[in-house]
């Protein structure tokens, strides 16, 4: 049953048919109830019309009897009645006349159609109508004779008559009088049923069926009174039968019953009737109505009804069918879907937009044909990479069918057998007609289980085989087929075994005994060697216990478990037993040896005989312990030679220092730490970056060294230092000094170096020293260029060693340096000398040449000569010049060698001016002779220098060891003077004393000489000073009495920016001075003044003084007048001095007194 | 009771001539100029006062003092040195506080004697 006829059935069960019934149901009740009205209005019409007509009558009736008692009546009847027959009477027209005035009245207002009076006879006398005259009163008509019958006894209603003019009427008639109410005639009225009709027609008028109608009963048969709607004529004409199935109610009506209901009326027709009867005529009156017309509202409603009815039926259907379609299309569409997806059409769309379940489930069923579309094209996507696998695998995929025929092929197969073209696989692939003998393909169909075999292909490859059985979609028995390509393998296999017998000859052929040992111990193969060397054949050893076959099989057992658990062992020793009884030691060498995955398979062990090597050992051994003694004994020598290497070392003078290649500084000698003042091993055992930052060093320029320029840094690179001379000074602290470094790589015997070794030498002082001696030798170089005289240096040999620029200029040479190293002949220009290749000295000439008589005298003498005049001719700037020179040669000892100076003076000018200044000789001798001394003393000043600056660090370094030797005698002295107790020897002991004092002395002034260096300025007080002087002078000098007067208060409290104890040293020397001057019984006077920010401290004493001449030399260094003293005090003082920038100057007379003043500026000046 | 000296000095005829004079003026002295005998002294002895001359081949007189110190902290230490600057030595070896005097050398045998007798009154 489709939907639609199920919706119908639906909309019809609950939808039109409550609605069916419903309506049924009230339209019967409707019906019902207004028939129940229209019965009910009917029966009140009927009622009504009834009353009506009766109170008509009775109207009538009532006029009747009023028109009874008229008078005229009453009074002119009996005229009339008389006079009937001549009409022409004048009281009959007087009494008509009369009556007609009234009668006509009543007639009209009673709507009659005539009035009539009768006589007693009763005929008509009177008419209303003059008609009736004329027609003689109606005839005979019965009904009037009823009428004038009945009338007599009252009022008489007659039947419904047709009158002359065949109109229905009826009389009614009653009694008249006369005036003597005798009876005198009839009234009668004749009423044109009209009047009735109008009444029963009139009621009716609201429907358009409805009638009122009357009738009689005459007989067995109901006589129609009234014309009707239908039946104009009906009136007294139309009867019906009582019993008659028609006119219903009129029937019942005539009867004399009252009543209502549906009937049939006259004309067939049902009718709802009601009718009742008016007993007064025998009427029956019916009002009827058409039931149709009754029911109308009730058949229209049902009409109406059946109309809607329909009308929701058809809407029903409509509906159904419209709702339906809206179902049952989606779902026909949506199985014709699904039919279109079940035939593999996923293009299929049911596109429905509606918004119920209907347009859900197709928009559901549209996704769900998307997802299979895209499910779909996924699979065959997999399915197509299945594919493409298939194809690149590199090995062959096919499928074989139980004709041999191959369905499908992979493109190792395609590409290398060609496609099968639907042809049996013996057939294109070997080009047979039948199966071949050799397949094992199809075995696989028999036993259904896969089957793997080694194939020949037609390309004569071997490739190995796997057979599955396959079962295609549709059921059908299949082979799965895939053959991998082993040619290589093959070929390789084959290699394999060729390579395994190569080793296994070699194994056999190795003079070692080898063996593999299983995990358990056991021997699973041996070589020949192993035969050979156990003496067993390789039956009785495999599978025997490997550890059997040894002098200690407990060891042999612990040695191969070690491989076990090492992985490996190397020169394991152990002793193998030969059957025969031989012993032979041997070293195993094993390894554990693994499958592919790792796992341990077993042991493989080579054994090495080492019989002979262990008697090689033993020899070895013996020759080891002997050299072991000769070892000990050789070190303990290296040992002692260590220790007095360490000794010189230490005791060196030059500082030492050791590092290694790294730039540790591994050990340095006590002299190296005290040049730099280190005081903590820490400071110093470093390594050389570690002084980077402490230390900062910069060559004799100036120019600041980086840390790779650093003496030791370039050492390491493998330079070797001689003599560099390097500033160092320190950044934290105000030190710095000038070393001397040396040093190179210590390399051992294959030239490798391994050690660096640094010396270095303090030359501060030397520096000091040399740059003085270098001011002094520039100013004397000045000098000796600014003298006007030449001068010239000359060696015992007779070379020119040095000239001055006079010489040069004469010479018009400017360079000097091509003027030395040569005979003074050449360089003077002698024209003997330049005569001769030879030049000075050889030729005739020299033997009298003055020159050289001269300077060979003196250097043979060693005494000056001085003032020889020559006369000689010299080339001078090109031209042969005859001039007077004055020869001064004086001999002079430098570097240990004899030289002499020649000073050459042009005395041309002056021998020809000699006439004029003859008396200015002695002056020029004397100024010649001054400038020699002066040059002398020079010379020595240099000499003296350049011995300080040997001296000064060697005095340095003997003055300070000298110090505790010194210390030892005095204490020494000390004790043996008071052990001795022998006054005798007091003296002596005493004597040594103050010869030990002077050596101090003279230690402290060496000291103090070599290491004067810049004043550490303080804040002094210069007097608490000299106080301290004073006491350590009288301390020196206990047994002299002298006074020390002091004049110096002006200083008490002056504070003097100097060092305190260079200021001490000068003021120890000043007074000591004085001491030793003045003697027991003397005084020192010390006096202080200040002025201009200068302090004068003046040490004066009344000692013996000093000679003028001497006052010269009295700074100079190791100048005394002493025989003891290292002539150094003054000097020292002298240096301080000037290094505090004062000055010191001494007065004194022989025999007088000294006095040393000491000036001294009060401020430090920092910009000096 | 009679105070204890330790002398130290490297010059070994200074030492004994310096340990003779002291015993002279009734000290006890123990003297030495071996640095292994000094260990030993020093652990076997508690000494009132130690004379250690300062610059010794090994060590210093600063090192040995405070060996002595740890010892025994009543003991008077002295320093003797020929060196210039031996207080700033002092200084900066953090030893003022071990130092109770300075002897410089070359001395006076008076003024050692004297000096000697001033701290080991105190």
């Amino acid at each position: 049953m489709s939907i639609r006829l199920k919706l119908f059935i639906l909309f019809f069960t609950f939808a039109l048919l409550p609605l069916l019934s419903v309506s049924i149901f009230s339209l019967f009740n409707y019906e019902k109830s207004l028939e129940r009205d229209r019965l009910l209005q009917l029966q009140d019409i009927v009622t009504f019309e009834k009353e009506e007509i009766e109170s008509y009558f009775n109207g009538l009736k009532a006029s009747l009897e009023m028109a009874e008692g008229f008078y005229n009546i009453k009074k002119n009847l009996p005229i009339l009645s008389q006079s009937t027959n001549d009409k022409n009477n004048p009281e009959f027209i007087t009494a008509k006349s009369i009556l007609d005035q009234q009668l006509q009245q009543v007639k009209l207002s009673l709507k009659l159609s005539s009035v009539l009076l009768l006589d007693t006879q009763g005929t008509v006398v009177y008419s209303s109508q003059t008609e009736d005259y004329n027609n003689d009163f109606l005839g005979g008509s019965g009904h009037l004779k009823t009428a004038f019958t009945e009338g007599k006894k009252g009022i008489y209603f007659s039947d419904i008559f047709l009158d002359a003019g065949k109109k229905e009427s009826i009389f009614i008639s009653g009694p008249a009088h006369d005036l003597d109410d005798n009876f005198a005639g009839i009234i009668v009225f004749k009423l044109n049923m009209g009047q009735i009709y109008s009444l029963i027609h009139g009621p009716t008028g609201f429907s358009k069926t409805g009638e009122v109608l009357i009738g009689k009963r005459v007989g067995n048969q109901a006589v129609f009174l009234s014309p009707l709607k239908y039946d104009s004529t009906a009136a007294l004409k139309r009867k019906v039968t009582i019993g008659d199935k028609f006119a219903m109610p009129l029937q019942e009506a005539v009867s004399g019953k009252s009543g209502s209901g549906q009937m049939v009326d006259y004309r067939g027709k049902k009718v709802v009737a009601a009718w009742t009867y008016i007993s007064g005529f025998n009427w029956g009156i019916v009002t009827k109505i058409d039931t149709e017309e009754a029911f109308a509202e009730a058949i229209e409603l049902r009409n109406m009804e059946i109309v809607t009815l329909i009308i929701v039926f058809l809407l029903a259907a409509l509906m159904s069918f419209s709702i339906a379609k809206s179902i049952a299309k989606p779902i026909k569409k949506l199985s014709k879907g699904a039919e279109e997806l079940g035939s593999g059409n996923l293009n299929f769309r049911l596109g429905n937009s509606q918004n119920d379940e209907i347009g859900q489930l197709s928009r559901t069923f549209d996704k769900m044909a998307q997802d299979l579309q895209s499910l779909s094209a996924a699979r065959d996507a997999e399915r197509k990479r299945l594919y493409d696998v298939l194809e690149t695998l590199p090995v062959y995929v096919i499928l074989l069918d139980n004709d041999y025929r191959v369905p499908f092929a992979n493109k190792f197969f395609r590409e290398r057998f060609g496609d099968a073209d639907g042809k049996r696989c013996y057939e294109y692939l070997f080009k047979r007609s039948q199966v071949c003998e050799n397949c094992e393909s199809y075995k696989v169909m028999a036993t259904n289980s896969t089957h793997h075999w080694e194939w020949l292909g037609p390309d004569n490859r071997n490739y190995d085989i796997y057979d599955f059985p396959f079962s295609d979609s549709d059921g059908e028995k299949m082979i799965l087929e895939m053959g991998i390509d082993i040619t290589e393998q093959k070929k390789a296999e084959e290699k394999l075994r060729q390579a395994s017998l190569y080793s296994r000859r070699l194994i056999e052929s190795s003079l070692d005994p080898l063996v593999t040992i299983s995990a358990e111990g056991k021997i699973t193969d041996v070589n020949q060697a192993t035969i050979r060397a156990t003496g067993r054949t390789r039956e009785e050893l495999i599978g025997t216990e490997f550890s059997n076959y040894f002098t200690e099989p407990k060891k042999a057992q612990e040695g191969y478990q070690k491989v076990f658990s090492q992985g490996f062992v190397t020169d394991y020793p152990l002793t193998m037993h030969n059957k025969d009884g031989r012993l032979i030691e041997v070293l195993y060498n094993a390894s554990v040896f693994k499958d592919v995955q790792g796992k341990v398979m077993g042991v493989f062990a080579a054994a090495r005989d080492i019989t002979v090597l262990k008697q090689a050992e033993n020899e070895l051994k013996k020759h080891r312990d002997n050299l072991e003694i000769l070892v000990k004994e050789r070190t303990g020598q290296l040992e002692e030679i260590s220790a007095r290497l360490q000794t010189v070392v230490d005791n060196l003078s030059e500082g030492l220092i050791v590092s290694d290649l790294k730039g540790n500084l591994l050990h340095w000698n006590p002299t190296a730490i005290f040049l730099h003042g280190f005081t903590d091993p820490e400071e110093y055992k470093r390594n050389l970056k570690d002084f980077s930052a402490k230390f900062e060093l910069s060559t004799s320029k100036g120019e600041v060294l980086g840390f790779d320029q650093w003496p030791l840094s370039r050492i390491l690179r493998g330079e070797v230092l001689h003599e560099l001379e390097i500033n160092i000074r320190r950044l934290d602290k105000d030190w710095q000094r000038v070393f001397s470094y040396g040093g190179l790589l210590a390399k051992d015997k294959e030239g490798k170096p391994f050690l660096a070794i640094i010396t270095l030498n303090d030359i501060t002082e030397r520096r000091i020293a040399e740059e003085t001696l270098r001011k002094e030798r520039e100013s004397l170089q000045a000098i000796f260029d600014v003298v006007d005289t030449g001068m010239l240096l000359v060696d015992e040999q007779g070379m020119v060693k040095k000239i001055n620029k006079t010489v040069s200029l004469w010479m018009g040479e400017k360079d000097f340096s091509s003027l030395t190293d040569k005979l003074p002949g050449n360089i003077l220009g002698c024209i003997y000398a330049l005569s001769r290749e030879q030049g000075c000295g050889n030729t005739p000439a020299c033997s009298s040449c003055l020159i050289r008589q001269t300077f060979e005298q003196v250097l043979k003498t060693g005494i000056s000569i001085h003032g020889v005049e020559i006369q000689t001719v010299l080339f001078l700037n090109g031209v042969n010049t005859s001039l007077w020179l004055e020869i001064n040669v004086d001999p002079v000892t430098l570097e240990n060698k004899r030289h002499v100076i020649l000073s050459i003076n042009n005395v041309t000018l002056r021998k020809q001016a000699e006439e004029i200044l003859k008396r200015d000789k002695e002056t020029f001798e004397k100024l010649v002779d001054e400038k020699s001394r002066e040059l002398m003393n020079v010379q020595l000043k240099l000499d003296h220098v350049k011995r300080l600056s040997d001296i000064g660090t060697l005095a340095a370094t003997v003055a300070h060891e000298l110090r505790n030797p010194l210390a030892a005698i005095k204490m020494a002295v000390y004790n043996a003077q008071r052990k001795a107790q022998n006054p005798i020897l007091d003296k002596h002991f005493s004597n040594i004393g103050i010869k030990l004092h002077e050596s101090e002395n003279i230690i402290d002034n060496l000291l103090f000489y070599s290491k004067i260096k810049a004043p550490h300025t303080a804040s002094i007080n210069l007097f608490n000073i000299i106080s301290t002087c004073i006491n350590d002078a009288k301390s020196r000098f206990p047994e002299y009495q002298i006074s020390i007067i002091r004049n110096d208060d002006v200083i008490k409290n002056l504070l003097v920016e100097a060092d305190a104890v260079q200021m001490k040293e000068v003021f120890t020397n000043l007074l000591i001075n004085s001491f030793d001057a003045t003697g027991p019984g003397g005084h020192i006077e010390i006096k202080a003044e200040t002025a201009g920010g200068i302090v004068k401290i003046a040490v004066k004493d009344n000692g013996m003084g000093i000679e003028k001449a001497d006052l010269e030399n009295i700074f100079q260094p190791f100048f005394s007048t002493k025989a003891k003293g290292t002539g150094l005090g003054l000097t020292v003082a002298q240096q301080v001095v000037k290094l505090h920038d004062g000055s010191i100057y001494i007065e004194s007379q022989q025999g007088k007194g000294t006095t040393v003043t000491v000036a001294l500026p009060i401020k430090h000046n920092r910009n000096a | 009771m009679p105070k204890k000296i330790l002398l130290v000095d490297d010059d070994l005829q200074l030492c004994d001539e310096v340990a003779e004079i002291l015993r002279d003026e009734g000290y006890l002295v123990d003297n030495t100029s071996d640095e292994n005998e000094v260990e030993s002294l020093i652990r076997n002895n508690d000494y009132d006062l130690c004379l250690l001359d300062y610059k010794m081949p090994r060590f210093t007189g600063i090192d040995l003092l405070r060996k002595i110190k740890n010892k025994n902290p009543a003991c008077v230490g002295i320093i003797v040195s020929g060196r210039p600057f031996i207080e700033k030595t002092i200084q900066e070896q953090n030893a003022v506080t071990l130092v109770s005097g300075i002897i410089e050398k070359p001395f006076e045998i008076a003024s050692v004697l004297n000096k000697i007798k001033e701290l080991s009154r105190g």
